[in-house]
């Protein structure tokens, strides 16, 4: 009597297997529950035991194929038997326990495994889904070695035991970096931390771009040459600074959607302007005061602000709420030498607006006296690196904003 | 007249008796007939009759319009309240106008009931789901304080919650030591009696074969002698008397302890029980309380009228009173002490095929006492919990040392109390050790089993820390067969329990545990 091997139902809605490797060749022995295949589903990988002792006769589908549900895989048989010869009986593999009838002994119900509608997870068992959910594990990872490739809690257990819990977002694929003779292991701070954590948080959450236009600053030299003096009277260290932070709060008002921040429900405008201001604390890292209402304060007020929050910044002064409610950021990356930027957006905000080094370069300047003449002149240059979440704004409506910045430093007066 | 609406409306006389008997009752009502009499015989005349007549029934009349405002003005000082509060949310949610009708339907309700109340409540807190505000929250907690008065109202007392309950009895463990002799069961049962009728001269036993046999089991051999008929006595094979009895001793304060000869005769004293000893403390508002101990044998002997485990049937008819099966008589000895410390109304079922297993006789055999609603952990394991009790306990014992052979270690639990049920969730605990869980009874499918499962699963939580589907192996749904193969074939033995463990490890290891059959 032959037995058929047939390709077993391995979860609620697998309807196909990829035969990944015949463990036993044709001619070969096996017995009753010995591994006799290994198949693939999505993405686990499972052995099909054999449902009979004897010799494997045929092997019906060779690796690779795919398969589907009820197929014949293979033929066992007793030795000298032909593949076609009458089938035994007895049933397949099991793969999902079927539901016995009542037997007339002391009545003992069997349980009927039954499948939740995870696809292809197969049946996730309460405790399963919670030691999930409690270690962030992804169950798509676990080898499950219940009935059927079932995850079982000890399958659970052995993944997070073996370190495989993932955090947040996805399985980590950090490289294994082996120390060197010689290399310096320097402990994070809370600060580095911190820092790293908002960086790799905030590129998953947005889809950041980059835009970039020039500005040519001359306006706002002299302004400043004329007027630095008067604010140092007044107590008042007179920065570029000040100026970049009025033209972005100029920038936010013209287009209060660049002001924003992105929520599920929709795009949620700020009333409030708060400008953000990154600030290097050298090698510890950086931290980004707010300018509260920016929109209403003169430049006076700004350029005081300004000072205020950096000399803060840098005694490590702040106050908690210094540090927090800011709609926009503004990062000087061109205080140490940098011409163009591409920062990284501070969450939840819309934007973020890098300034680059202030250079004098040689542009072409065309006559507005109607002749339309061009002639080369030396400017103080600035390139403006706007990147902006993409879900908010789109190239177009970026780049209006950064338009407006761009003309409020160059008309200034 | 004869009341013509007799024990309730669907029974009124107009239905059965004839017009001229019905004519005849009324003409020859006794108290026309007094009143006819009174006057014929000059006691009094026409004219002072109906005068004062007249009176009481205005009298009556006031009485009974007076006793129906008493009754409706905390209900509609409450409805006031409730409109009051309507108001205040009408004002600030977008579904005004549902509100104010809801207002309006609720004050249009000539004599409303609490009832009333929660019901225009609940549909106004439907129409505010999508809302939040300050009026809202006043609602929600109205809402909360009285739902908790009307559970106190309807639903407290049920058990004895004074000092006098059960629960509040101090653990005493039993003491051993090198001189505590190994007693058969009986002998450890007989020396308990012995100590509780000298401590406690209240107590009185009584039964079938209780008094000159001293019980079918010798439990209480010598008794009798020692203490007196009044206090160990014989009663006629009628166990309605037996309860009924021991209800009115238990309600003038003696402590009886009336004895059910097995089990399954406690069927005929069941009415009276639940009727009658369960309802009592909850339907008096704890002003009356009647201490009964019905004890009694069973799960265990053979054959249809001797070893039925009806337990399911008899917890889900006496709630209010205390229900407990002891593996063996130690634990009987305890909760009786335990139970002879307080006020609970209570039944014990002894194990029928423990009393010649031997146990040791604890030092303190009168002192010592076993908490209500306690699970023992008989055998600790870490693959899977068994929750059973009574006889099965040894059952589920045998059947785990089966299991260990083939490499499965089960952790099993005596229940050892179904009313009240594993008070501090030590199931639960367990279950979240193993993830694997089966209830294991004599009793009939859907019986006990299902009331433990409910409890385990569903009250404390237990379905969340389910790696398998929980199982049961309970007894047939016929009575039990005849013979020592009937009885096989009609309760869990050990190797259907074994059977069910193996499956469910089956299914979570196939390679470890390869299908037997």
């Amino acid at each position: 009597m032959t037995t058929k091997v047939l390709v077993p139902r391995l979860g609620e809605g697998v309807e196909e297997v990829t035969i990944s490797k015949w463990l036993k060749q044709e001619g070969e022995s096996v017995k009753e529950l010995e591994a006799l295949l290994e198949v693939n589903t999505d993405k686990v990988d499972t052995e099909i035991p054999s449902p009979a002792t004897g010799v494997v006769l045929k092997l019906v589908l060779p690796e690779g194929t795919v398969a589907r549900v009820g197929e014949v895989l293979a033929v066992i048989g007793q030795p000298g038997e032909k593949a076609d010869a009458p089938e035994a009986a007895s049933p397949n593999p099991p793969a999902v326990d079927s539901q016995s009838k009542l037997p007339a002994a002391p009545v003992v119900i069997h349980a009927v495994v039954i499948p939740t509608g995870n696809g292809d997870l197969g049946f996730v068992s309460p405790v399963v889904a919670k030691m999930a959910a409690e270690h962030g594990v992804d169950l798509h990872q676990v080898k499950g070695t219940g009935l059927g490739g079932r995850i079982t809690k000890n399958d659970v257990l052995a993944f997070i035991e073996k370190g495989g819990a993932a955090q947040a977002v996805g399985p980590a694929m950090a490289a294994r970096i082996l120390p060197q003779q010689g290399d310096q292991l320097i402990k994070h701070s809370i600060i580095r931390k911190s820092i790293a954590e908002h960086m790799l948080a905030s590129k998953r959450i947005s889809p950041q771009v980059l835009t970039v236009m020039e500005a040519d600053m001359s306006r706002v030299v002299a302004h400043r040459a004329a007027n630095k003096e008067t604010y140092a009277r007044d107590g008042v260290n007179l920065t570029y600074t000040a100026y970049f932070v009025a033209a972005i709060a100029a920038g936010l008002k013209a287009y209060p959607r660049t002001n924003s921040s992105w929520s599920d429900e929709g795009i949620l405008v700020h009333k409030v302007v708060n400008i953000g201001m990154a600030t290097s604390l050298g090698e510890e890292g950086l931290i980004v005061p707010v300018i509260k209402g920016a929109d209403g304060l003169s430049l006076l007020g700004v350029a005081r602000a300004v000072n205020d929050l950096s000399s803060k910044a840098r005694a490590k002064k702040l106050q908690p709420d210094e540090v927090k409610g800011g709609t926009f950021t503004l990062t000087n990356h061109g205080v140490s030498g940098s011409l163009l930027a591409m920062p990284i957006i501070n969450q939840p905000q819309c934007g973020i607006l890098g300034v680059g080094a202030m250079q004098k370069r040689a542009v072409v300047i065309t006559s507005k006296d109607g002749t339309g003449d061009d002639a080369i002149a030396i400017r103080p240059m600035v390139y403006l690196s706007f990147v902006f979440d993409h879900r908010i704004l789109d190239g177009a409506s970026a780049d209006w904003f950064l338009v407006k910045v761009k003309e409020t430093l160059e008309v200034w007066q | 007249m004869t009341q013509p609406l007799g024990h309730s409306t669907s029974g009124s006389h107009e239905r059965y008796k004839s017009p001229e008997r019905l004519k005849w009752e009324e003409s020859f009502d006794a108290i026309r007939k007094m009143r006819e009499w009174m006057i014929v015989s000059d006691v009094v005349n026409e004219n002072e009759l109906s005068t004062w007549e007249a009176e009481d029934t205005q009298d009556v009349e006031a009485i009974r319009k007076s006793a129906w405002e008493a009754f409706g003005r905390p209900l509609l000082a409450e409805r006031q309240q409730v409109l009051d509060l309507l108001d205040k949310v009408a004002v600030e949610s977008t579904h005004a106008d549902q509100l104010r009708g809801i207002k309006g339907r609720l004050a249009a309700i000539p004599s409303p009931v609490r009832r009333d109340f929660h019901v225009y409540v609940h549909e106004a807190l439907r129409l505010l789901r999508d809302e939040t505000g300050f009026s809202k929250d006043a609602l929600v907690e109205w809402k909360k304080g009285d739902d908790s008065r009307n559970e106190i109202r309807y639903g407290s007392l049920l058990n004895v919650e004074d000092r006098s309950s059960a629960l509040n009895v101090p653990e005493v463990a039993p003491l051993y030591s090198d001189k505590s002799p190994t007693l058969m069961g009986f002998e450890v049962i007989n020396a308990a009696f012995d100590a509780m009728l000298a401590r406690e001269p209240r107590l009185v036993a009584f039964g079938e074969d209780v008094g000159k046999l001293g019980d079918v089991n010798q439990g209480f051999k010598g008794m009798q002698e020692k203490y007196g008929a009044l206090r160990v006595s014989d009663t006629g094979i009628r166990e309605a008397t037996i309860l009924g009895q021991a209800i009115g001793m238990a309600m003038r304060g003696l402590r009886p302890i009336c004895e059910i000869q097995y089990l399954d005769y406690l069927l005929y004293a069941l009415e009276l029980m639940s009727d009658d000893l369960a309802t009592l403390h909850w339907r008096t508002a704890g002003g009356q309380k009647a201490p009964v101990i019905v004890r009694t044998r069973g799960h265990r002997l053979e054959g249809i009228w001797h070893s039925g485990s009806p337990m399911a049937g008899i917890i889900h008819l006496v709630r209010g009173m205390v229900v407990l099966v002891p593996r063996d008589l130690t634990r009987a000895t305890g909760f009786y002490n335990t139970l002879l410390k307080s006020d609970d109304p209570a039944l014990v079922v002894e194990v029928l095929n423990g009393y010649r297993l031997k146990e040791r006789l604890p030092d303190n055999i009168g002192e010592f006492t076993l908490p209500l609603g306690v699970p023992e952990v008989l055998r600790a394991g870490t693959d899977a919990t068994i929750v059973t009790y009574g006889a099965c306990c040894r059952i589920a014992l045998d059947a785990s040392d089966k299991l260990a052979k083939v490499g499965i270690e089960a952790e099993v639990i005596d229940v050892q109390s179904l009313l009240p049920f594993d008070r501090h969730g030590a199931i639960l605990e367990s279950l979240k050790k193993t993830s694997r869980i089966l209830f294991v009874d004599e009793d009939v499918p859907g019986g006990t089993t299902a009331y433990m499962l409910q409890h385990v699963l569903e009250k404390q939580g237990g379905y969340a820390w389910l790696d398998s589907a929980p199982r049961i192996v309970s007894g047939s749904a016929h009575r039990p067969a005849y013979g020592s193969d009937g009885d096989y074939w009609s309760k869990p033995n050990p190797e259907t329990i074994f059977d069910a463990v193996y499956e469910m490890m089956h299914e979570v290891s196939p390679s470890k545990y390869p299908k037997i059959k």
